[in-house]
């Protein structure tokens, strides 16, 4: 019989071929279990050596610091799953930030170049632009990252809510050293004293001071304001205008790195949740004092909220506007604000003579200094499926197998290295303002953000009700009254459900 | 003869033992495999993910964690307690009273001038046009230029006529303005709707009306309106439609500030499901939303019956 191939024949076959094909390459690959692996350590050890000089004629005994670098092999049973080759396959990060140098990129970058030399068969892939919807989605789908980027306001949010896998157990049995890390960085990768991810890249917000304006008013340079009234004096002083137009502010207080209605209220003494965590506590007399402060400031040293808004759009410099790039252009003498502000100084201005210091404690907590830390910090998603690969990357991120990691972004205090184009580790490490900084995230112990599973709800309440106290659309206690109404009922919807 | 086919067909599935299809299902068949990726696509990723979120609604979901039914509760305190929902939607329906009706105003006007037989008729249309193509996110951020207080285009040319331009997106009073005129800038999509129904209107009744003496005036709200009515309709329609969405330029420019006066709806439910983590309540407010628009967009349907002319029905 003349069988003849019909176009609708042709269509059944090829749709029968095709769907073997992809039920064929969805098929689980079986993969070899347990071996011995080899890898190449480096180690830099550092010693301290007794040298004898001769000083003026006499020999003199000094000790030095010497550091080694020892490259040894190390051979390693691979703790393999059932099935699988934990050191084999796609190991995935997603982060917020885009591709080249922006924010913490950077090391992403070199990480996937390096990581796969230590562990051959290992694909690094570095997702950038992930935002928290995507994640949120990709966790809610059963199918997240090995590692996720997240900031320090999420990880009470998305611990509590079981979303982050424990690393207390990994730490525990690799004896990974926890005491490289500052205290404020440990403090904000744990949420009810659990571990939940390891800092990649902490912040602080820290007060600077423009010395070139405060010469020029006739403040010492040298000096920081003890009080919240010196502050607003120093503002006052610093303040310029021209023509009846305000060109520099002295102090705005509400630039800040976050909603400034938090800071005050911290560093007025203000508890903002009691003990047990599910009780709002802040809307009080010092809370009141603080926004009262705020406000005669700007008011006062600003002109008011108009202006402030104003002033940021007419003194929009050749980079951008926000007090981010204008403290460079000597728009503001002094600015709580993060950092990473040491970025545009550097690309603008890297000789600028700046001061840098704490708040002072408000007038009902006087005599403390705050600085306020948060950060950012990689994290194990619950459902990850390679997560002992990604407990692996998180050992390497701040080893000193890699110099231009987490660790180096620990010492210098930020990407500043990925944000300065040409910038190697060596220039970031003796940026001016570096001894200042780092001795910054030494004391910060106040929290830029709420540490409790409604961090979000904070944050954005904090922020509405910065807006209704400067609007004047509510006075103080009826803008606190109407917030920690809000964050009260967020406190009791969220603990209802668990 | 076609029985004949038909007769020899089945004999020939008859001797391969199997059941035989009839020429008209062996058709649909292929006809549905040939549709089945569009149909799998819209049950997977549009009824599946609607019905879900019908579920979710009346769930406890935090997203990352799996949902707990607790009944209408979303809803009530929906209704009841959440004073931000009220706000929200008091903001979109600003928009949405305010926004459309300019919308259409303006939309028509540049159809009616795009409609002259001028000089270089093709280029302005491309160029009204193409500012509707912009992407919500390009534009948002463009506004964000044109719009500063100091040397933005649209603050200098107020400074030129000697007034002070307001703070725009960060002015409470101003922000929602700021928006239409956003939108306004991107009437372009519905000129051309409006074009192509100037242009179905045949051009008999305008010369027996002006054969009867009719002003420019009379023929334009005696002729041209009523026989543009159903595009008037759709456009309305699908303006109100369009403006209850709105989320792209708060999201980019204002996160739904200052105090709250650019909170939009959507821009709400998007903060419930991201960042609050509630998004089985996100779920009922997009539920309370369709019901919102259906119920304007049958509305609109009843009394569209009272103004809307179509040429071939009466």
């Amino acid at each position: 019989m003349d069988k003849k191939l019909t176009r609708r024949a042709l269509l059944r076959y090829a749709g029968l071929v095709t769907s073997s094909v992809l039920l064929a390459a969805c098929a689980p690959k079986v993969v070899e279990v347990e071996k011995i692996v080899e890898k190449e350590v480096t180690k830099v050890i550092k010693e301290v050596v007794k040298e004898t000089v001769i000083v003026a004629g006499t020999p003199q005994v000094v000790e030095k610091e010497v550091t080694k670098i020892v490259k040894e092999i190390v051979k390693e049973e691979v703790v393999v799953e059932k099935g699988r080759d934990i050191f084999q396959g796609d190991l995935i990060l997603w982060h917020p930030w885009g591709t080249g140098y922006e924010g913490g990129a950077y090391p992403f970058l070199r990480n996937s170049e390096h990581f796969p030399k230590l562990y051959p068969g290992v694909n690094f892939i570095n997702m950038y632009e992930s935002s928290r919807d995507k994640y949120l989605a990709a966790i809610a789908a059963g199918s997240p990252p090995d590692l996720l980027l997240v900031n320090a306001i999420a990880i009470p949010a998305l611990a509590e809510r079981g979303a982050l896998m424990c690393l207390d157990p990994f730490i525990k049995r690799d004896n990974f050293d926890m005491a490289q890390y500052w205290a404020m960085a440990l403090d904000q990768c744990s949420w009810k004293d659990r571990t939940y991810a390891i800092s990649h890249h902490p912040d602080v917000r820290l007060m600077y001071y423009d010395q070139v304006v405060m010469e020029e008013v006739g403040l010492d340079p040298d000096k920081e304001p003890a009080s919240w009234d010196e502050a607003y004096e120093w503002g006052m002083a610093m303040s310029k205008q021209e023509g009846g137009r305000y060109v520099r502010f002295g102090w705005v207080p509400t630039w800040t790195s976050g909603p400034w209605t938090n800071h005050y209220m911290i560093a007025n003494g203000v508890e903002r949740l009691d003990r047990t965590g599910r009780l709002a506590t802040f809307h009080t007399d010092e809370a009141e004092e603080a926004m009262a402060y705020v406000l005669k400031c700007t008011d006062d040293i600003c002109g008011g909220r108009d202006n402030v808004e104003e002033f940021q759009e007419v003194h929009a410099t050749p980079d951008g506007k926000g007090p981010y790039w204008m403290f460079p252009w000597h728009r503001t003498g002094m600015l709580l604000y993060g950092n990473w502000l040491y970025c545009p100084i550097g690309i603008i201005d890297p000789d600028q003579p700046i001061n840098n210091g704490s708040l002072p404690g408000g007038p009902a907590a006087p005599g403390v200094r705050h600085v306020f830390h948060g950060g950012t910090m990689v994290a194990i998603p619950s459902d990850a499926k390679h997560w002992e690969l990604a407990w692996e990357f998180l050992k390497y991120m701040d080893s000193q197998d890699y110099g231009n990691g987490a660790q180096f972004i620990q010492e210098c205090g930020d990407d500043i290295a990925g944000n300065v184009a040409e910038a190697t580790a060596a220039y970031a490490m003796d940026f001016p303002g570096r001894p200042k900084v780092i001795e910054m995230f030494k004391m910060a112990e106040s929290y830029s953000y709420l540490p409790s599973p409604i961090s979000y709800e904070w944050e954005d309440e904090m922020y509405r009700m910065a807006d209704r106290i400067l609007l004047r659309e509510q006075t103080i206690p009826e803008a606190l009254a109407t917030s920690q109404k809000t964050i009260q009922k967020a406190l009791d919807e969220f603990w209802a459900t668990v | 003869m076609g029985q004949e086919a038909t007769s020899a067909i089945r004999a020939v599935r008859a001797k391969r033992g199997r059941r035989a299809l009839s020429p008209r299902a062996q058709e649909a068949l292929v006809a549905y495999l040939f549709a089945s990726p569009w149909l799998l696509h819209l049950l997977l990723l549009t009824a599946l993910p609607v019905l879900s979120s019908l579920y979710f609604s009346f769930c406890s979901y935090q997203i990352v964690k799996p949902a707990k039914f607790w009944g209408p509760q979303n809803y009530v305190r929906l209704f009841t307690e959440d004073t931000r929902f009220i706000k929200s939607l008091g903001n979109t329906l600003f928009m949405v009273i305010v926004g459309v009706p300019l919308g259409m105003i303006f939309g028509m006007s540049i159809a009616l001038l795009m409609n002259t037989k001028v000089k270089g008729r093709a280029i302005y249309r491309t160029m009204y046009y193409m500012p509707s193509q912009v992407s919500g996110v390009a534009l948002a951020f463009l506004w964000g230029w044109l719009l500063n207080p100091q040397f933005g285009v649209v603050s200098n040319i107020l400074w030129k006529f000697g007034i002070k331009p307001p703070l725009w997106i960060a002015s409470p009073k101003w922000v929602k303005p700021s928006f239409i005129m956003m939108g306004l800038w991107g009437v372009g999509g519905s000129m051309i709707i409006w074009l192509a129904g100037l242009q179905s209107i045949p051009g008999v009744f305008y010369e027996a009306a002006e054969i009867d003496g009719a002003n420019r005036w009379q023929r334009f709200w005696r002729i041209t309106m009523p026989l543009l009515s159903p595009t008037t309709f759709f456009v309305l329609t699908t303006g109100i439609i369009g403006s209850f969405k709105i989320f792209t330029q708060a999201y980019v420019l204002t996160s739904g500030g200052p105090a709250d006066s650019s909170l939009f709806y959507t821009l709400y439910l998007y903060q419930n499901a991201f960042n609050y983590f509630k998004m089985g309540y996100a779920s009922a407010m997009a539920w309370v939303l369709f019901v919102i628009i259906m119920s304007a967009t049958l509305l609109q349907l009843r009394f569209a019956r009272a103004w809307v002319y179509y040429e071939a029905v009466r």
